[in-house]
């Protein structure tokens, strides 16, 4: 019975669009208003009348002025900067006064996911908002996981005038700008930048097989016209007679290719390890100016460098899930391949294999 | 603070804390205008200004303090209550809400601490309903009212931003917040509410179940004993009213109306008192018309009268009564009325139980006159002997107040009957003794001989102590009686008692006539008293409160209805009542066509500045020129897939061809998005 009462209230509020609560104090007077009213009809105290009235009153204007406020206030959401799981960020949203009265006590918030897997984000607040005024807000959030997160309402709640009953407006989902309903969450940021500068020490710069300005000997040739006297093999030249210069071999930047690879036996916290040490890993060597490049089952970015390369990688790691089909194996011949093994994976044909390192969340967690 | 948050109205701090104070001083003002607290209690107003200035200078004031106090405050009101029974339900409750109210203004610190401190306010406003029953009550509430809307209006303003993570401090700094439109939108706000508070009490049907006496006033304030060395009762300017009379015309008026209280039986040199209880015989309880003891001096005449809640079970009177019927009021439920129950042993009507609120009744009788004997009647009761011993008897036999007496009485026959020997004693008075309010005979031995051998200046419970000591030395039964004489009549012929009116005279018995009504206080031939126009307003508004808010019932209500119904009855109610229906029918379609008719203009003006941003969006898009005349939108976007265009698509058919009523902001984003379409992406 309670449980059909329940659903009964949450269909009422759910096609209103409103949902609505007492808060402590309001709770309090609502106990207040029947007792006064019992006590009033019991005794017939005239006064009493006047101030049950007030209370009543009260609540019913109450009602119809946050009403007004929540009518006045529309939200719209605005492109998120780049959100991490786990990291305390915001998202903003633009709220706009459609009407001619101020609206006060304004409080915005987005909800994602639906059902078991609704997430909400934390309230931005606007005392005033002028009648026309537009006002761009942040709304403080900490995504819980990564990947994209669609966006299934927007919510505008106030407490005002009163602060006796908490009402909220849904803006649905379904009723936002394209472009806008979803907010990428990429994956957790660890902190690898040692990490990145020790693993390029190893694995370093490779030979380019012509010559260049590298520091390794490619050939000796006869001195041209034009050449760098400095450059003059004197040995050589005295060994032979004829004047020879010296040419370097060109070197050129490895490629680096950061494998995922989950194999039996893997926890989901090991695979997030896994995917948030990939990924910030990824991150760190770009912003070193390497061309890095992402392997995962389902995934293949080849390497590159730019802010782009750094875009797609951290978005395919953000959206990849290890039910994702195997790929067949890459083709990045000479790009030294970084495996982090999740579980018991194959490392046979790693360069470099990075274990996984723990998220912060996980260590604070423990 | 922004620039944007830097405005010209007031702080919203500072707006809080005015308001929050202003709502607590209005709060303990209704309580405390009630009268029912000692005057030391009225230092609780000091709270919140005090906590006012405290929190604008930073200074806290430690919590223990306030625990202290909320203690002593609960301690206080359980005594209360447990000596004075249920009878002192509300006032106990009320002085503790009082203490807990102060301790809680002056240790507040949080947002948290001022909602309850409001909560607490509203509660002690309840029950200001019942211990003050006063035309001030109103005035307080509707003061409340306004100045709880605003401090809670801009209480949860605070609470909503420091729940939100704001800096508080900053939130009570901002200045764009208080402007004047925020003024008149909170004193709109309060309007509104006592508005609907005044509908309420209006149209709430009056269904009282009964009688909770506990929650009751305090019954009687008459005193059972009034000594001589202190001020007399009257001493003073207040104006509360204690009764009302009408019809008892301006003869009755301009000859000194004398309103029955409190009739005490022994006299002492230091004051006059009431020995055995007034109610102590058993008398039947009896409704019809009775015969009383009381003089038939005087005119009769039907009047009514109207008296608070002063004098416990006493249904006071002017005079020797032969009938009294209830007509409203007197019970604490206003749908019934006190019931006179019987008289008592100084023949004075009484209640079944204390009178709880204004009584109003009908009285049949005589409207006593001063120093008037009538001719016998066989119908007057005989005193008892019980009685003659009683209202002779002299305690304190003192040989200078004899030898006054004799003074007096010189040329007196010895057969002289009490009326003669009244009249020379009272002449005696009048002209060797002088009315003063000087207090002389205080803090003497036996005032009363003080003022009868020696300083002979006094008020008028020294001349009714006197008179009434020297009649039972003269041999005559005499007795002191305590109520309010003369009143002050106003634009209608009414009279008004008021507390200032208070006086003391004196009865003394003829056997054949009864009781009869004298005075040898010479104030007492004072001109009559009318009401200025300031006063006679004021007295109006107190009868509209007493008769119409307090004495509102559901025979009222009825009343009220039914004279409305009877008005429209006579003007054609059925025709009306059709008229207003049509009328209201039109008025809607009308509304509802206007509507449409907006909406449909609004919706074609924004659907069609989309459709030209779609258009021009997918021409850029194709490279290949402007779209085809003929070509729809939905057709341009096939011919152009793109994921923005689709969904642009999608909205415009919405909006034109759907109606919806999409969001302006919405569509203003859907277009900006078009905008930064171009071939690259």
């Amino acid at each position: 019975m309670r449980r059909f009462l329940e659903s009964l209230v949450e269909r009422f509020w759910r096609v209103s669009g409103r949902t609505l609560r007492p808060t402590g104090s309001g709770k309090l007077l609502l106990v207040l208003a029947l007792a006064v009213g019992f006590a009033a009809m019991n005794t017939g105290n005239n006064l009493l009348f006047f101030g049950w009235g007030l209370v009543l009153s009260a609540i019913v204007i109450s009602g119809i002025l946050s009403e007004s406020t929540l009518r006045a206030a529309t939200p719209v959401p605005l492109p998120a900067d780049e959100a991490r799981a786990r990291s305390r960020g915001t998202l903003p949203v633009m709220l706009e006064n459609t009407r001619g009265v101020p609206a006060f006590g304004v409080a915005v918030s987005y909800v994602f996911g639906e059902g078991q897997q609704t997430e909400r984000s934390g309230e931005s607040f606007e005392l005033r908002l002028s009648p026309g005024a537009r006002r761009t807000t942040q709304v403080p959030w900490t995504p819980s996981h990564r990947g994209l997160l669609p966006i299934s309402s927007l919510r505008v709640a106030t407490a005002a005038p009163f602060g006796f009953f908490a009402k909220e407006r849904v803006v649905d989902g379904v009723r936002l700008p394209f472009g806008l309903r979803d907010v990428l969450v990429l994956p957790e940021r660890i902190d690898t930048r040692a990490l990145g500068r020790s693993l390029w020490a190893r694995l370093g710069e490779s030979p380019a097989g012509h010559a260049g300005n590298g520091d390794e000997l490619f050939s000796l040739r006869p001195f041209k016209e034009g050449d760098d006297p400095r450059r003059i093999a004197w040995r050589r030249t005295a060994k032979t007679g004829r004047v020879v210069v010296r040419e370097n071999e060109a070197t050129r930047s490895r490629q680096l290719i950061v494998t995922l690879r989950v194999g039996g036996g893997a926890s989901p916290d090991d695979v997030e390890d896994g995917v948030a040490t990939a990924a910030s890993l990824i991150e760190d060597l770009l912003d070193d100016g390497h061309a890095v490049g992402v392997s995962a089952p389902g995934v293949v970015i080849a390497p590159a460098r730019s802010l782009r390369q750094r875009h797609a990688c951290l978005r395919a790691l953000a959206l990849w899930s290890p039910t994702s089909t195997p790929t067949p194996p890459d083709a990045f011949a000479g790009a030294a391949r970084i495996i982090i093994p999740v579980g018991a994976a194959s490392t046979a044909d790693a360069d470099v294999v990075v274990t996984p390192l723990q998220r912060p969340s996980r260590v604070v967690a423990r | 603070m922004t620039r944007e948050e830097r405005g010209l109205g007031l702080p919203l701090g500072l707006a809080h804390e005015l308001g929050l104070a202003a709502s607590l001083l209005a709060a303990t003002l209704i309580v405390l205008l009630g009268g029912e607290f000692p005057a030391w209690m009225w230092l609780s107003l000091v709270a919140p200004p005090l906590s006012l200035a405290l929190r604008e200078r930073g200074v806290v004031v430690p919590a223990v303090s306030g625990t202290l106090l909320a203690l002593f405050s609960v301690g206080a009101g359980v005594t209360l209550l447990l000596r004075g029974g249920l009878d002192v339900a509300v006032f106990a409750g009320g002085a503790t809400l009082l203490g807990l109210l102060v301790a809680r203004t002056l240790t507040r610190r949080t947002l948290d601490h001022d909602q309850q401190a409001l909560l607490l306010s509203l509660i002690l406003v309840f029950a200001g309903s019942v211990l003050n029953v006063g035309v001030s009550y109103i005035i307080v509430f509707v003061a409340f009212a306004v100045t709880a809307v605003w401090a809670m209006a801009t209480r949860q303003l605070l609470a909503g931003a420091d729940a939100a993570g704001m800096s508080i401090a900053r939130a009570r700094g901002r200045t764009d917040v208080i402007t004047p439109l925020f003024f008149a939108a909170s004193a709109g706000v309060s309007l509104a509410v006592l508005a609907a508070a005044a509908l309420i009490f209006v149209s709430f049907p009056r269904i009282g179940f009964g009688e909770l006496n506990f929650l009751g006033r305090r019954a009687s304030q008459l005193p059972t004993s009034v000594g001589f060395g202190g001020n007399p009762r009257g001493l003073g300017t207040s104006t509360a009213v204690v009764a009302r009379a009408a019809g008892v015309g301006d003869d009755s008026f301009n000859a000194g109306l004398y309103l029955r209280g409190a009739v005490y039986d022994a006299i002492t040199l230091d004051a006059f008192e009431q020995t055995a209880p007034a109610t102590d015989r058993a008398e039947p309880i009896d409704r019809r018309p009775m015969v009383t003891s009381l003089s038939r001096g005087g005119a009769e005449l039907d009047y009514e009268l109207t008296t608070t809640p002063m004098a416990g079970t006493l249904v006071m009177t002017l005079g020797y009564t032969t009938a009294a019927v209830p007509l409203s009021g007197g019970a604490s439920n206003p749908n019934r009325s006190a019931q006179v129950g019987g008289r008592d042993r100084h023949d004075q009507l009484r209640t079944l139980s204390p009178i709880a609120s204004p009584f109003r009744y009908r009285v049949r009788g005589r409207v006593a006159v001063v120093s008037q004997v009538p001719p016998p009647s066989p119908r007057v009761a005989a005193l008892s002997e019980e009685d003659r011993a009683r209202y002779v008897a002299v305690k304190d036999e003192d040989a200078a107040i004899r030898a006054v007496v004799n003074e007096a009485l010189v040329g007196a026959a010895p057969d002289a009957t009490h009326e003669q020997r009244a009249a020379l004693l009272r002449t005696y008075l009048l002209k060797r003794f002088v009315y003063s309010l000087d207090g002389e005979v205080a803090g003497r031995d036996a005032p009363l001989r003080a003022f009868i051998v020696d300083v002979r200046r006094g008020h008028c419970e020294l001349f009714a102590g006197a008179y009434a000591l020297m009649l039972r030395m003269a041999g005559v039964p005499a007795r002191v009686v305590g109520g309010f004489q003369g009143g002050a009549q106003t634009d209608d012929g009414s009279v008004v008692f008021q507390l200032r009116h208070a006086h003391a005279w004196v009865e003394w018995w003829q056997d054949g006539v009864g009781w009869v009504t004298d005075d040898a206080t010479p104030n007492a031939t004072a001109p009559r008293e009318r009401l200025g126009p300031f006063d006679a307003l004021i007295e109006r508004i107190r009868v509209f409160w007493d008769d119409r808010v307090l004495d509102f019932a559901m025979e009222d209500q009825q009343s009220a209805l039914r004279k409305v119904t009877n008005k429209l009855r006579g003007k054609h109610l059925g025709t009306m009542a059709r008229g207003a229906f049509a009328g209201s029918i039109v008025i809607g379609l009308v509304v509802l066509l206007a509507r449409r008719l907006r909406h449909a203009r609004r919706s074609a003006s924004r659907g069609d500045e989309l459709a030209r941003h779609i258009v021009a969006a997918a021409e850029r898009l194709a490279g290949d020129g402007p779209a085809r005349e003929t070509e729809t939108v939905r057709e341009l976007t096939e011919r152009h897939p793109h994921p923005t265009l689709r969904d642009a698509t999608a909205l415009y058919e919405r909006i034109r061809y759907g109606g919806e009523n999409v969001d302006d902001a919405i569509v203003r984003a859907t277009i900006k998005a078009l905008a930064a379409l171009n071939k690259r992406t």
